[in-house]
C-alpha cells in the first residue's frame, strides 16, 4: 500500500501515464489554424500550450477566443444589464470564470454551455447585489466560485433554457421550415429568407414566398411563447 | 410584419456592425411584444456565428488588454501549485495513488517508508503546504515527465504564490531536534506528527530545504 490515503501499489511495471501526458509534444498552430477549431478543442489547446510553456501559443488562441465569443455574450449581458460598463465587467467576468473552470480540470461540459450558465449566475448575482446595495457600483461577483451562487427567485436564471426549447420547438417543423425559421431568427427579412431557403433546393422550396415565410416563422413564434409559458407554470 | 420582426433584422444589423446595444429596440415595445423581443432577441445571439478573428482590429480593441491580464492569470493561477498540480492531475485523469507510485518511482523511494513519505510530499504540493521554494529540481523533473509539462512552468507557477506560514503542516512535521541550535529548551521533537524520525534523509532533502524553511523556530 502507498501512502496513507491511496492503494497505489508501486511495481516494476512500466510507467503507464508517461506516453499519455508525459511527453511535451506541443503542436503549435497558425492562427488560420486555430480559427477553424471549435471552442472546445481551441481551449484544450490553450491548456496545452499553459502545461508546456508555451506563453505565446496561449496568449494568440487566448485572444482568438475572446475575440470570437465577446461580443455575443456581451450582447446578452446587455438584453439583462443597462448599464454599459456593468455589462462589459461582467462579461468579461463571465468569460475568464468560464475559462478558468475549464483550465481547472474539475468542470466537463461544453465550454458555450459553461459560458451560459456563468453567465446566467453572474447577471443574478448582479441584480442581487443591487437589490441588497442598492448604491453599489459595478458588478464585483469575481472571486465566487463559477458553478455556484445562483440566486433563487430570480426569473433569469432560474428560467426556462430557451435554446433547449427552442430546439425542441424547432423539431416540431419540416426540414424546409426549420430552414426559414433559423434564417428567421438569424435576422434576415423574409424576401432574403424566401430566396436563401429556395437557394438551398431543399424539398418543398420551390415557389416560397416571403409571406409563406412569415407564416412559417409566426407560427414558430406562436408555439415557442406557448411553451415557454407552460414551462414556466411548470416550474412554479 | 410585426413590430418584433422589424425590430429582430434592425438588431440583427446592428449587431453585425459591432453595436451590441438592445436596448434601442426594446425600448420601443412593451408587454408582450417587448418580452417576445427580448426571447427573439436572445435567440439570435445563442445562434449567432462566432465573430471572424481580425489581427488588426484586435490589436486595437480593449480586448487585447482584456486578455493580456487573462493570459497571466492563466498561465499563473491565484492558489498556484494548489490549482495547477490537481488541474493537471485531472486534465490527464490520473488518480493520487497513481501520481504517488509514479513519483515514487521516478524518485527511486525504496521501501514503504520512503514512498508513503514521497505520497505525503506530494500531497502537501497539491494542498499548497509547502514551500516551493523549498521542492528540489529532481521532483519537478518527475512531476513534469508525468504530466507532460516543464520544470520551468512549475517552478514559475509555485514561485509565484507566497510559501506557506511558518506552524503549517510542513513546519509542524519537520521538526526534528538535530536541526535545533543546541541547548534549545524546544528541542523535543514531537515524532507522532512527524514524517522525519531522525537526521532528514534523502526524501525529506528533496522536498524541503531545510536551510531555507529553518525547521523548528
Amino acid at each position: 500500500m502507498l501512502g496513507c490515503t491511496g492503494n497505489g501499489e508501486v511495481s516494476d511495471r512500466p510507467p503507464k501515464w508517461r506516453h499519455l501526458g508525459g511527453s511535451l509534444k506541443f503542436g503549435a498552430k497558425s492562427e488560420p489554424e486555430l480559427t477553424h477549431l471549435s471552442d472546445d478543442d481551441l481551449v484544450a489547446y490553450m491548456v496545452k500550450a499553459r502545461d508546456t510553456g508555451h506563453d505565446d501559443e496561449l496568449r494568440t488562441a487566448t485572444g482568438l477566443l475572446v475575440w470570437s465569443r465577446h461580443p455575443q455574450q456581451l450582447g446578452l449581458v446587455r438584453q439583462k444589464v443597462r448599464n454599459e460598463q456593468d455589462a462589459e465587467d461582467i462579461t468579461q467576468i463571465v468569460m475568464e470564470q468560464a475559462l478558468k473552470a475549464r483550465f481547472d480540470g474539475k468542470h466537463a461540459g461544453q465550454f458555450f454551455s459553461m459560458l451560459n450558465v456563468i453567465r446566467k449566475r453572474r447577471v443574478a448575482d448582479y441584480f442581487e447585489r443591487q437589490r441588497r446595495e442598492p448604491d453599489s457600483a459595478g458588478p464585483l461577483p469575481d472571486g465566487s466560485d463559477p458553478l455556484t451562487g445562483i440566486s433563487d427567485g430570480d426569473d433569469f436564471a432560474a428560467g426556462v433554457d430557451l435554446e433547449m426549447v427552442s430546439e425542441a420547438v424547432l423539431g416540431e417543423f419540416s426540414v424546409r421550415d426549420r430552414m426559414v425559421i433559423r434564417h428567421r431568427v438569424d435576422g434576415h427579412p423574409a424576401k432574403r429568407v424566401a430566396e436563401m431557403v429556395a437557394a438551398s433546393g431543399v424539398e418543398g422550396s420551390d415557389g416560397l414566398t416571403s409571406i409563406n415565410c412569415d407564416t412559417i416563422y409566426s407560427r414558430f413564434r406562436k408555439r415557442l411563447r406557448a411553451v415557454l409559458e407552460s414551462e414556466k407554470r411548470s416550474q412554479g | 410584419m410585426t413590430s418584433v420582426d422589424r425590430l429582430l433584422e434592425q438588431y440583427a444589423t446592428a449587431y453585425r456592425s459591432g453595436d451590441t446595444d438592445p436596448w434601442p429596440y426594446l425600448d420601443q415595445v412593451e408587454g408582450d411584444e417587448r418580452v417576445e423581443l427580448e426571447q427573439m432577441m436572445e435567440l439570435f445571439l445563442l445562434k449567432v456565428e462566432p465573430r471572424e478573428w481580425d489581427p488588426l482590429a484586435f490589436s486595437k480593441s480593449s480586448a487585447a488588454g482584456f486578455v493580456d491580464q487573462l493570459v497571466s492569470k492563466l498561465l499563473v493561477p491565484e492558489q498556484g501549485w494548489r490549482e495547477l498540480l490537481p488541474s493537471m492531475r485531472l486534465g490527464m485523469k490520473m488518480k493520487r495513488e497513481a501520481v504517488f507510485a509514479e513519483l515514487a518511482r521516478a524518485l527511486d523511494a525504496k521501501g514503504k517508508e520512503e514512498e508513503v513519505k514521497v505520497a505525503d510530499y506530494y500531497n502537501d504540493m497539491e494542498q499548497g503546504n509547502l514551500d516551493p521554494r523549498g521542492v528540489s529540481d529532481r521532483v519537478l523533473e518527475a512531476l513534469s515527465g508525468i504530466y507532460g509539462t516543464t520544470v520551468d512552468v512549475l517552478r514559475r507557477v509555485g514561485e509565484a504564490t507566497p510559501p506557506p506560514k511558518a506552524g503549517g503542516a510542513v513546519f509542524a512535521r519537520s521538526e526534528d531536534r538535530d536541526l535545533e541550535p543546541a541547548g534549545s529548551i524546544e528541542a523535543q521533537p514531537r515524532r507522532a506528527f512527524s514524517r522525519i524520525t531522525g537526521k532528514p534523509d534523502r526524501i525529506d532533502m528533496l522536498f524541503v530545504d531545510f536551510h531555507r524553511s529553518e525547521p523548528g523556530r
